[in-house]
């Protein structure tokens, strides 16, 4: 497992970490990427709507299943959206996954992710997240990316940001909200 | 204000339709500009309240996710919104998250005073209106909208076209108002300007029968009302014209109807005044001649029916003229009396008032009646009251007259017991220069019945079943009396039984207390006996013989001398040959009358200043005044007194008087008697002696007025029938004393007449 945390993306989250403060309570020592994306996550779970059999009732949470299992130690989402709370769910095996909502796959290799989409792609109402490149054509619905903005001469700041994959999004049956759509950076699929 | 009311009402019209109608649109205006202004207010906030909802809405993700750019692509889009001055998206903490600035706005953001809501303020003079509105995801906050709208700007746009739009509305409202209220207001303005059309019509040219025009549209509002008001109004005055024009037309008919009615009746007066007049005239007249006309040949008649009655042997005949004499003598009285009354009734009789002493006046009626009473054996008492003023202002003679004839009256029907005169007298309101008289004639006659009353004092009414034959009289002497008391303002009433007497009670009113005493009555009597004229020619102008024969009578012991004419005619050719000193002239002659002969000798130069003295027979006092006023210098009344004729001639003769004579001396016969008279001298004396001698001592002993007069004219006539002037001259100044009733000299006269038988007696003897 490789943890690829720069100088510029600490600044960056420690700059965003402010956005989502709110949210998420995060340990120092805690890597500052995976807060920053956990807060990432939990807005977007703001503008997805699932469909009403993905819950049992409305007070049902939202399960996130989270791979690597400890990729989130420590976070914990102190704030519902709307009635439901988000619950951290460790991936444990392949079974786990059937009953996800949220599905982050916090891995780089291409291989690997591509396998846990297949396993998911008949499934319906999950929304998957990853950051492995190129995460959306592979089938993954929302891929981060990180990009490079240049402040001035000397100072370049990296900025969170994510692809969004339509065409699996509607394969998954979830609805994303045009707010989501107009921040992502890339919209891929047809509409 | 007064210029608009001397506008006409046409104007008035169309500037009170402009004035409402841009009055209410520019209210109307004002009213939706406010409303628009609001409006507009408000849809800016609502506008400005979605705008930021979507703006936020599309930042929701932008913020959360971080993403500035995306926010600042949605802020752009406020470029289309020319008047978004500046626009700023506020993370949750504050801070400018993406901005938004218009090419001229300045590029600060400045952070959010408020979270939310909008404010007014003014920035360098412009006015910007801030708007806040929150981003809320679920119910957090993530951010706020921030706008910055330019009024300013807004509203000089508005304005501007409010303004425009304003002029183009005042400049239509105005037009089409103006066309409008020009069209429009003649519906009103016509009638009227109409009706003031006709009223200027009618007021000038009168003519009252044109009429407003009624259009049929106007019939029930108030124009139509005006208009019908108006025509009443015309057809009112129109009758009223015509009913005034009637009126007048009528008027004036009556007026001249009335006018010619009243010409007519005038006219009508003044005939019946002239023709009244002329009979009143024509009655005295008549009744002046009677005087003159019967009582000369009643004289006659009565003077020789003495004659034939002392001739008459027959007892039968002597009977018969016995008859005729006292009929003769009842005529006389009757003849004076009836001129008496109707010179009172005319108004003819003048008193003429001077001072008089009413005890001697009382005692010359007692004295005159003193022989009859006694010889009816009854007593005469008078009872003067001794506070009477012993001089009077009455007119002496004709109170005697009336105390004579009530006197006389009461003596004529008395035979037994008393006659009593008295006077007494009340001062009136303490006023002692008035005195009230009251003279009273009681006796103890046989009275007058109830019935009778007060009818005695009317003209020819006797007391009812009064015997004429025994008391005689002629019915008039209380009727005179009455009316004489009336004329003196007094009053005459009588008190009577029948049998036992009657009291006839003169009371005088306010007699004034004379200044001075009675004159003396020797006074002035005899005058002509005073005068001597000195030689001079007389010329006598009548047409009876004997009236010229009695005037040279006159002056047969004067040394005047006397010629004759007997008509106005020769009277003027007489003057111009003679030129006499004074002219006697008769006024009613054939031929020529005294009038036309004096109006010819004043005509001719060397005779026009002869003096002419009238005589006339009437004694009327406008026969006077007449004769006065036709040239005429003296004025004598038949029958012609000597002594009036004397003083009359001393105006214009020269002459000296003498003192009195003696009254005997009056009837010495100056005159040479004639051969003829001296042959029937004795006859005459037998009349005088015997006859005339018995009723003279009946006269003077009943005191008659009458019966006097009567004796005197019967002297008179027989000196005139043997030609004995002193005879004649005799009778004359009896009868002249009797007629005016002066009691004093009557008597004397009637006293002296059988000295004067005497002389004529004794003249006989001288001749025989």
């Amino acid at each position: 497992m490789k943890y690829r945390v720069s100088g510029f993306t600490f600044q960056a989250l420690i700059f965003l970490m402010y956005l989502t403060a709110g949210q998420v309570h995060a340990q120092p020592t805690v890597g500052e990427e995976y807060r920053v994306k956990a807060g990432f996550i939990f807005n977007f779970a703001k503008f997805v709507e699932w469909s009403e059999e993905a819950f049992e009732d409305k007070n049902s949470p939202i399960l996130l299943c989270v791979f690597p299992p400890d990729i989130f130690n420590k976070i914990l989402f102190t704030q519902n959206i709307g009635t439901r709370e988000i619950l951290i769910k460790p991936y444990q095996n392949d079974e786990d996954v059937k009953c996800c909502h949220i599905l982050f796959l916090g891995v780089s290799d291409k291989d690997f992710v591509q396998e846990k989409l297949n396993i998911v792609k008949d499934m319906k109402n999950i929304l998957t997240v990853g950051e492995s490149e190129d995460f959306t054509q592979m089938g993954g619905i929302i891929g981060f990316a990180t990009e490079k903005e240049r402040v001035n001469l000397l100072a370049e700041k990296r900025r969170l940001t994510f692809d969004i994959n339509l065409d699996a999004s509607d394969r998954a049956g979830l609805k994303l909200r045009s707010q989501l759509l107009s921040t992502a950076r890339k919209v891929e699929g047809s509409q | 204000m007064r210029i608009f009311q001397h506008i006409s009402i046409k104007h008035k019209l169309i500037l009170i339709i402009m004035l409402t109608s841009s009055v209410t649109l520019l209210l109307t205006s004002a009213a939706f500009v406010i409303k628009d202004v609001v409006m507009f207010y408000h849809a800016l906030l609502r506008d400005l309240c979605s705008l930021t909802q979507v703006i936020g809405m599309n930042s929701e993700g932008a913020l959360l996710f971080n993403d500035p750019r995306t926010a600042a692509k949605n802020l752009e889009s406020l470029g289309a919104m020319p008047y978004v001055f500046s626009a700023c998206i506020y993370d949750k903490k504050g801070e400018a998250f993406a901005a938004y600035f218009r090419k001229d706005a300045p590029k600060d953001t400045s952070p959010p005073p408020i979270a939310s809501g909008h404010y007014y303020k003014k920035i360098r003079n412009k006015k910007y209106l801030f708007f806040f509105k929150p981003i809320l995801l679920e119910t957090e906050t993530i951010g706020t909208v921030f706008i910055q709208y330019d009024l300013e700007e807004r509203n000089f746009k508005m304005r501007e076209a409010g303004i425009i739009f304003l002029a183009v509305m005042a400049m239509a409202v105005f037009c089409v108002s103006f066309i409008l209220s020009h069209i429009l207001q003649g519906i009103i303005s016509a009638p009227i300007l109409h009706l003031a059309q006709i009223a200027r019509t009618v007021s000038k040219e009168k003519d009252y029968s044109v009429r407003a025009k009624r259009c049929c549209e106007y019939h029930w509002n108030e124009i139509g009302i005006l208009s019908d008001g108006f025509n009443e109004m015309l057809t009112e005055i129109q009758a009223q014209e015509k009913e005034l024009i009637r009126h007048r037309g009528h008027l004036e008919e009556e007026v001249v109807s009335r006018t010619a009615e009243l010409l007519r009746t005038n006219e009508e007066l003044v005939r019946a005044k002239n023709a009244a007049e002329n009979a009143n005239r024509a009655k005295s007249e008549f009744l002046a001649n009677m005087s003159h006309e019967i009582r000369t040949p009643m004289n006659a008649v009565l003077g020789f029916t003495d004659l034939l009655h002392s001739l008459a042997t027959d007892p039968k005949q002597k009977n018969y003229i016995e008859s005729i004499r006292s009929s003769g003598r009842s005529l006389l009285t009757l003849i004076n009396d009836i001129l008496d009354l109707s010179k009172i009734e005319a108004g003819k009789m003048e008193l003429q008032y001077e001072p008089v002493d009413i005890y001697s006046l009382i005692n010359e009626i007692r004295h005159i009646f003193s022989l009859k009473i006694a010889e009816k054996e009854l007593e005469f008492v008078t009872d003067i009251a001794d506070d009477i003023p012993r001089s009077l202002l009455l007119d002496e003679v004709r109170l005697r007259q009336v105390l004579f004839n009530l006197v006389g009256n009461a003596v004529k029907f008395t035979h037994k017991g008393y006659i009593r005169l008295s006077a007494t007298k009340i001062y009136t309101e303490g006023n002692m220069s008035r005195v009230e008289l009251i003279l009273a004639v009681e006796d103890t006659g046989i009275g007058i019945s109830p019935e009778s009353g007060e009818k005695i004092f009317d003209a020819f009414k006797q007391q009812e079943g009064q015997d004429t034959r025994q008391y005689g009289g002629t019915g008039l002497g209380l009727a005179i009396t009455k009316r004489l008391v009336e004329m003196m303002g007094g009053k005459i009433s009588v008190r009577s039984e029948p049998g036992r007497g009657s009291v006839f009670e003169i009371a005088l009113h306010h007699v004034p207390v004379a200044a001075v005493p009675v004159k003396s009555k020797k006074d002035g009597t005899a005058g002509e006996s005073l005068i001597l004229f000195e030689k001079a020619l007389i010329l006598v102008v009548d047409d009876i013989a004997t009236n010229r024969n009695l005037i040279r009578e006159f002056f047969l012991d004067t040394p005047i001398s006397v010629i004759e004419a007997e008509d106005g005619d020769k009277a003027v050719t007489a003057a111009g040959r003679y030129k006499p000193d004074v002219i006697l002239m008769d006024i009613r002659m054939p031929v020529m009358d005294g009038y036309e002969a004096a109006r010819r000798i004043r005509k001719i130069e060397a005779i026009k200043d002869i003096p002419v003295i009238a005589l006339t027979a009437s004694g009327m006092k406008e026969e006077k005044d007449k004769t006065l006023k036709q040239g005429f210098d003296g004025f004598l009344t038949k029958p012609i007194q000597r002594s009036e004729l004397f003083e009359e001639l001393a105006k214009f003769i020269t002459h000296s008087k003498k003192e009195a004579p003696e009254r005997a001396e009056k009837i010495e016969i100056t005159e040479p008697v004639s051969p003829e008279t001296m042959e029937k001298l004795p006859e005459l004396t037998d009349k005088l002696e015997n006859e005339l001698m018995r009723k003279w001592d009946s006269a003077r002993k009943n005191s008659f007025f009458d019966e006097i007069s009567v004796f005197a004219d019967q002297v008179k006539g027989l000196g005139e029938v043997f030609g004995m002037s002193v005879l004649r001259k005799y009778g004359e100044e009896l009868a002249g004393h009797v007629s005016s009733f002066d009691i004093e000299n009557m008597n004397a006269t009637l006293d002296a007449y059988p000295k004067l038988v005497g002389k004529i007696v004794s003249l006989r003897s001288k001749g025989g």
